[in-house]
């Protein structure tokens, strides 16, 4: 069992996300660094989709009454376990009678800690994911308070070997980033200077609250036709409403919005946009589909590669 | 179909709309449902999802499985087949009873929706229920089904409200719908349903899809809560109707 000491500003329970009920309006939620989240399973020794947890801002405290293995990715909360420090980007035995504390995030903002077995916790619709508007998934589909409790699932075999990523894996979080933006579906309802304001200018994260909204501030975009007809959005997406300032939809959001969209931030940089800070400063990057896929293709492959790490030594 | 409308747009590297205009029509709806349900007749390796909305449909697709290019050419394979398909599957309708009670704080915005349209209660109430209308799509929040065709506009709140209780009927523009969960709306609530139209906890959790149809029945405020009750300790079947056009 863990112990829930203290929640933390925000850990709720992730997994890959609950993909299949978008045309019934479900989001599909999910780990929102989908590589941190990946890494922290392969480290962990899990299998891919396992359930994890996923801190936001400030960790909280756990402690672990039975002894374990586990890995902690992402943000660097500065994690302790009993009394000692824990690296980022590390897996660790958890000794019976364990309490690891997570603080404040020095670097990045959301930190994943990976248990050997996953978290268990029931599956809805698929998925063990957390979505707090309607109260499903995770723990009782809300974000951890103190004394919740939560079980670990069975684990086969033996956890791999304690490992400190090296840094080839490690992304590097600073205040201001780069994301490539595939232009589409509605570009061609911006004129092209307020295109070329979008790509040129810097934004800054507003404010980004749970998993729910990513506010934008910075140069007002027109968007030539503003009444759109409500249609699919998803993770990603730039959206221009009529107001003129850009937002970013979260994978928590509604399946369906009704805003133009100026463009996806592509997959591979998911990563960057769940560990901005509010304040941070963004830079748009206009990329092509054929660019962001060879990008996603070469982060899967990393992520490959670190499995094949992790495995190394292993009986 | 007629195809020179059709067009395919990027929605980042692992989607594609395919956008058949920008109107809210039966017509355009047609092509949405045809196109569907070819997709899902050729279930196309790759494909993570579809999700179809009032003239759109996106289709999410994993890149690391089938090549863009190749995926529009089976998209485009997919609208040759959707206008070769006979009549729509709408040749029997299934029609949802939702019960609604139009009063008092069940009701908080009827007297403003009255008020903007000139409508008296007991026109808009016979406005509202006076046919099946069609759910053309899913989205917003978990089953939340939109719904065009109202005979009266009347233009959304500017300020949201808070939270919204699940089961208000709302009304923005010439759409109406029934919100599922608590969380923030700018429609305006002419009345509550105890029906539970979300409910993860059910085997299906999801009333409604999209291409259903909903017909509202004005219930009084006792009726409203005798309804709650019997929904609360699971004695109650919502009721469906199959209409043969």
């Amino acid at each position: 069992m863990i112990h829930v000491i203290r929640p933390g500003d925000f850990t709720t329970i992730q997994d890959a996300g609950r993909w299949g009920y978008q045309a019934w309006g479900m989001p599909v939620s999910g780990a929102m660094d989908p590589y941190a989240y990946q890494a922290a399973n392969w480290l962990a020794g899990n299998a891919p989709g396992a359930a994890a947890l996923e801190f936001t801002d400030n960790g909280g405290m756990l402690h672990f009454d039975s002894g374990g293995f586990a890995a902690l990715t992402g943000a660097d909360m500065q994690a302790v376990l009993n009394g000692r420090p824990v690296k980022p980007w590390s897996s660790f035995v958890l000794p019976a009678e364990g309490t690891l504390t997570l603080g404040t995030a020095v670097s990045g903002r959301r930190a994943y800690l990976a248990v050997w077995g996953g978290l268990n916790v029931p599956l809805v619709m698929g998925s063990r994911s957390t979505y707090t508007p309607a109260g499903i998934g995770g723990l009782n589909g809300r974000a951890l308070r103190i004394g919740d409790m939560l079980s670990v699932g069975p684990a086969a075999g033996t956890p791999p070997l304690p490992r400190v990523l090296p840094p080839r894996w490690r992304p590097a979080y600073a205040h201001e980033w780069q994301l490539a933006v595939i232009p589409g579906p509605q570009d061609d309802w911006f004129r092209s200077a307020e295109k070329q304001k979008f790509f040129l200018s810097a934004y800054r994260l507003a404010a980004a609250t749970d998993r729910l909204h990513y506010e934008l501030s910075g140069p007002s975009l027109t968007v030539a036709a503003p009444d759109m007809v409500s249609a699919a959005s998803g993770w990603g997406a730039v959206e221009v409403p009529s107001g003129g300032q850009p937002l970013i939809v979260t994978p928590d959001h509604g399946t369906t919005r009704g805003f133009a969209k100026i463009g996806y931030v592509m997959q591979a940089d998911f990563s960057k946009l769940a560990q901005a800070v509010p304040g941070d400063c963004l830079h748009f990057v206009c990329t092509t589909a054929a660019a962001a896929t060879t990008a996603y293709r070469r982060q899967q492959e990393q992520l490959d590669k670190l499995r094949m790490y992790v495995s190394k030594g292993q009986s | 179909m007629n195809s020179e409308n059709i067009r395919f747009r990027t929605a980042g590297e692992g989607g594609i709309v395919v956008d058949f205009g920008q109107a809210i029509h039966p017509a355009g709806y047609e092509e949405v449902c045809r196109f569907v349900a070819a997709l899902r007749s050729l279930a196309l390796p790759g494909i993570r999802e579809i999700v179809p909305s009032y003239c759109s449909v996106m289709v999410y697709f994993d890149v690391l499985q089938v090549h863009a290019a190749v995926m529009q050419e089976r998209l485009t394979a997919a609208l040759h087949m959707a206008s070769s398909l006979p009549q729509p599957a709408a040749l029997v309708r299934r029609v949802l009873l939702v019960p609604v009670c139009y009063d008092g704080v069940l009701a908080p915005d009827l007297e403003y929706v009255l008020r903007a349209t000139g409508l008296m209660r007991d026109e808009l109430l016979s406005l509202h229920t006076a046919q099946p209308y069609l759910v053309y799509m899913m989205g917003f929040m978990p089953g939340f089904p939109y719904m065009g065709g109202l005979p009266f506009t009347v233009p959304r709140q500017t300020t949201p409200r808070r939270a919204v209780p699940p089961g208000s009927v709302g009304i923005g523009a010439n759409q109406t719908g029934i919100y599922t969960i608590e969380g923030p709306g700018e429609w305006w609530l002419v009345g509550r349903t105890p029906l539970r139209i979300f409910d993860a906890a059910r085997e299906q959790p999801f009333l409604l899809q999209a291409g259903d149809y909903v017909q509202f029945q004005a219930v009084d405020i006792d009726t409203y809560f005798s309804l709650r009750r019997e929904i609360a300790a699971g004695r109650y079947t919502p009721e469906f109707m199959e209409e043969t056009l």
